[in-house]
């Protein structure tokens, strides 16, 4: 067995060397994690500030919905999208399956419950004193909404990071839905960086998947340096 | 002496089934200094929020008369009112978009635009004129003494300041009635007299003022009337030299104690 | 400076169409679901490049265990189906999911173990003797447990065998070759693999090969044939059925079948072309107990 030292030498001299390989998974995974976190956002901020500052009736149930949707396995996720969009399934006219559309339908299954969660509990974080102080200056019903929101701004961000690290490090439901596919000139066309890992670590190429794992932390590490950053601006 | 609100038999009953207000009466004179006073859980507080139509009443209403209300509508007559608490409540930005933000609330989207735009462009050292929001918020900053603190941020501010800055928001919009909720309970000597310096000139300039206060000496400095509120109940109320003379009511007495009455 | 600049426009623009990976000419895209076994070995990277030259289609394939490859299939996922499982490939065909099946090559599965042999079967001819000798002994053996193509393969062994493996000396890892023959390698267990993997991951492995395949002249009963079975477009209309046909045609042509005749992996050939014969050989396109 190699040894660990000469395996991630062998991993950095292949991203300094911008393998092509390497390159094209990289880009689908931001493609298809970046295209699911610009779609699931908007959904998650307005039932996020549906939940945390309306009034109406099945709140309970659909509170109690997004913290179970945070839960759920990936795998689970990207099978049932599998079963939805299989040609013996319902959606299956739209011939959706194995691409990188499909993906991004499942990443945004899967991470609107966290960024949800996420950006409620920012929500009804914000003192319930700043709502009546709006009030007590004029605010209408909207603008009281809205002042919570921008209130609340930090605990957004800080969602829409969270969800963007679940998605770009999930394996589960891209590999079922996407069908990990490269084409034979080695360009991929749904394979990921987490599912490339798989594939490399199952075929023994340990240095490569060693590579994209390197990758893929850096990534995740520098989302995580930003958010810290924000955390320390967003305390009042 | 014109009426600026009058209130007839407001009742306030919380979901839980407390009865907070149990038929109040109320007529507040345009610019005066009218002090509500009572023990804790009197209800002082939800006495003003159902004046500032924070809640509704269960029972009562409430007529406003001012000026410069745009219409009847609910929204317009909130607009002319404007309310302090006994903590800051600043938002998490910069304190002259604290002050501002009263003033955003009532502008249009150009009329915003066009302010965040002309700030912006001085950041470039772009020479734009200064808008007339920006002109509020500095003569907001300079009533309460504080002109330069524009760009400090809210949670650099010690509490007395903070207050300051709570108090210039409320002003900033020109309310005609300001509502004050025990608005130095938590200062420093020093910042409270600062703050009761504002109100005073504030009132002198027209606001018709609102004071909830356990502060007996802050109401007899400030304010003209006064009414006492006991469970609910308004039970004693008059002119400010009238309540405290000695010998006093039973009320009075039991409320501030024997010493305080000159 | 300026037709220069043009001139670099439209180099990247053109790069930017080409590096999508594919100008395709021909008519749609082939989609094949296929195991990971065979997928992993490369072989089918170089199958379908010069597939997708010759008919200018791009090839996206699919790469999962055999039970999941067959279901794709049965479902009309794909368009055509490589696997190395006969009877579930039977059991498609009699289901009416899938036409032209036709015989492409066969690879081996070897037995492997620790190299301190602890049942002592190396060298020994019959696998099935070996994998007696291992239940009698109660050395550790390692199963994929996955119902894949080699999973089967070794049931069935078992079964010959006459022997009910059970704990505690018998597990099933649930994973596919390549993390099995890992986790067997760390285990110091038996474990049966198809040859393939085992060579491509021979080096970071603990294990040797006891008991041989026939493609090095061991047992007869270790031969795994690959079978390519297009999906039935009376079924499913919408799929690529001219295109699934041409790449069977391909791959039991005497090219495709000299391709995977010189297919190498650290030197050593892997798979055994099987397609082409001039005798008639019934028996592939039908399942194997069919009569008329």
């Amino acid at each position: 067995m190699p040894s660990l030292l000469s395996a991630v030498s062998q991993a950095f001299s292949m991203i300094v060397s911008l393998d092509s390989y390497l390159l094209s998974v990289v880009g689908v995974s931001l493609k298809v994690s970046g295209m699911a976190l610009l779609i699931s956002v908007p959904v998650s901020a307005l039932v996020a500030s549906l939940l945390g500052l309306g009034r109406f009736p099945g709140r309970n149930l659909l509170r109690t919905l997004v913290n179970t949707g945070m839960g759920v396995p990936s795998v689970i996720v990207g099978l049932v999208v599998l079963l939805l969009l299989s040609r013996s399934g319902p959606f299956g006219g739209l011939g959706l399956l194995w691409t990188p559309t499909a993906m991004v339908i499942s990443q945004c299954v899967l991470i609107t419950p966290l960024i949800t969660g996420v950006m409620l509990s920012a929500v009804v974080g914000v003192d319930r004193a700043i709502s009546e102080a709006a009030h007590a200056l004029g605010a209408s019903r909207l603008q009281r909404v809205l002042t919570v929101i921008r209130e609340a701004r930090f605990g957004f961000l800080t969602a829409v990071l969270a969800g963007f690290g679940r998605a770009i490090s999930e394996v589960g439901s891209v590999l079922l839905v996407g069908g990990n596919i490269v084409f034979p000139n080695g360009v991929s066309y749904t394979r990921t960086l987490t599912t490339a890992i798989v594939v490399e670590t199952r075929k023994g190429q340990f240095e490569t998947a060693l590579a994209l794992g390197i990758v893929l932390i850096v990534i995740v590490l520098s989302l995580n340096l930003v958010a810290s950053r924000l955390q320390r601006r967003g305390t009042l | 002496m014109s009426s600026i609100l009058s209130a007839r038999g407001l009742r306030f009953v919380y979901p839980g089934g407390v009865e907070a207000l149990r038929g109040v009466d109320l007529e507040i004179h345009a610019g005066e200094v009218f002090a509500v006073i009572g023990p804790n859980g009197a209800g002082k507080t939800t006495l003003f929020r159902v004046l500032n139509m924070f809640y509704r009443p269960s029972a009562g209403r409430v007529e406003y008369r001012f000026q410069t209300a745009r219409d009847g509508s609910e929204l317009s007559l909130r607009r002319r009112m404007a309310m302090v608490f006994q903590d800051p409540v600043l938002l998490n930005a910069s304190v002259w978009e604290n002050v501002a933000y009263g003033l955003f609330l009532r502008e249009s989207f150009p009329g915003r635009l066009r302010v965040r735009l002309h700030r912006l462009g001085r950041k470039f050292r772009l020479s734009l004129p200064a808008t007339e929001l920006e002109a509020r918020v500095e003569r907001a900053l300079e009533e309460v003494g504080l002109s330069g603190f524009g760009g400090k941020h809210a949670r650099a501010l010690s509490r007395g300041e903070a207050q300051r800055v709570a108090l210039a928001r409320a002003l900033a919009v020109e309310p005609e009635l300001l509502f004050l909720d025990e608005p130095t309970a938590n200062l420093d000597p020093p910042s409270a007299l600062l703050i009761e310096e504002v109100i005073r000139t504030a009132n002198r300039r027209g606001t018709t003022v609102l004071l909830a206060s356990h502060n007996i000496g802050q109401v007899r400095r400030l304010a003209d009337r006064a009414a006492l509120l006991v469970e609910g109940r308004i039970v004693e109320s008059g002119p400010v030299g009238e309540l405290f003379r000695p010998p006093g009511s039973g009320f009075i007495r039991e409320f501030v104690g024997e010493e305080l009455l000159t | 400076m300026r037709p220069m600049k043009r001139v670099v426009v439209l180099a990247v623009c053109l790069w930017g169409l080409f590096s999508l990976g594919q100008v395709a000419w021909g008519v749609g895209e082939l989609v094949i679901s296929t195991t990971t076994s065979v997928y992993d070995t490369g072989l089918l990277d170089l199958l379908n490049a010069v597939f997708g030259e010759r008919f200018g289609v791009p090839v996206k394939v699919i790469a999962v265990g055999t039970g999941a490859a067959l279901r794709l299939a049965r479902e009309g996922n794909v368009d055509l189906v490589l696997v190395h499982a006969r009877e579930a490939e039977d059991e498609f065909l009699r289901g009416g999911w899938g036409i032209n099946r036709r015989d492409v090559m066969y690879n081996d599965f070897v037995l492997v173990g620790p190299p301190d042999d602890p049942a002592g079967i190396g060298g020994l001819e019959s696998v099935v003797e070996a994998l007696r000798r291992i239940a009698e002994r109660g050395a550790r053996f390692l199963s994929r447990g996955d119902d894949s193509g080699t999973h089967k393969r070794e049931i069935s062994l078992w079964e010959v065998a006459g022997v009910t493996p059970s704990a505690p000396w018998y597990m099933e890892s649930g994973k596919g070759q390549g993390d099995n023959l890992v986790q067997a390698s760390l285990m110091g267990a038996y474990t049966l693999t198809d040859r393939g993997t085992f060579i491509s991951l021979r080096e970071r492995l603990e294990l040797l090969v006891l008991v041989e395949g026939p493609l090095n002249g061991g047992d007869p009963l270790l031969m795994n044939p690959y079978g390519v079975i297009a999906v039935n477009p009376a079924v499913y209309p919408d799929r690529n059925y001219v295109m699934a046909m041409a790449y069977i045609g391909f791959l039991t042509s005497p090219e495709g079948q000299r391709i995977i005749g010189e297919f190498r992996v650290h030197g050593e050939r892997l798979f055994v072309p099987m397609a082409l014969s001039r005798e008639p050989r019934f028996e592939q396109y039908v399942p194997q107990d069919w009569r008329r």
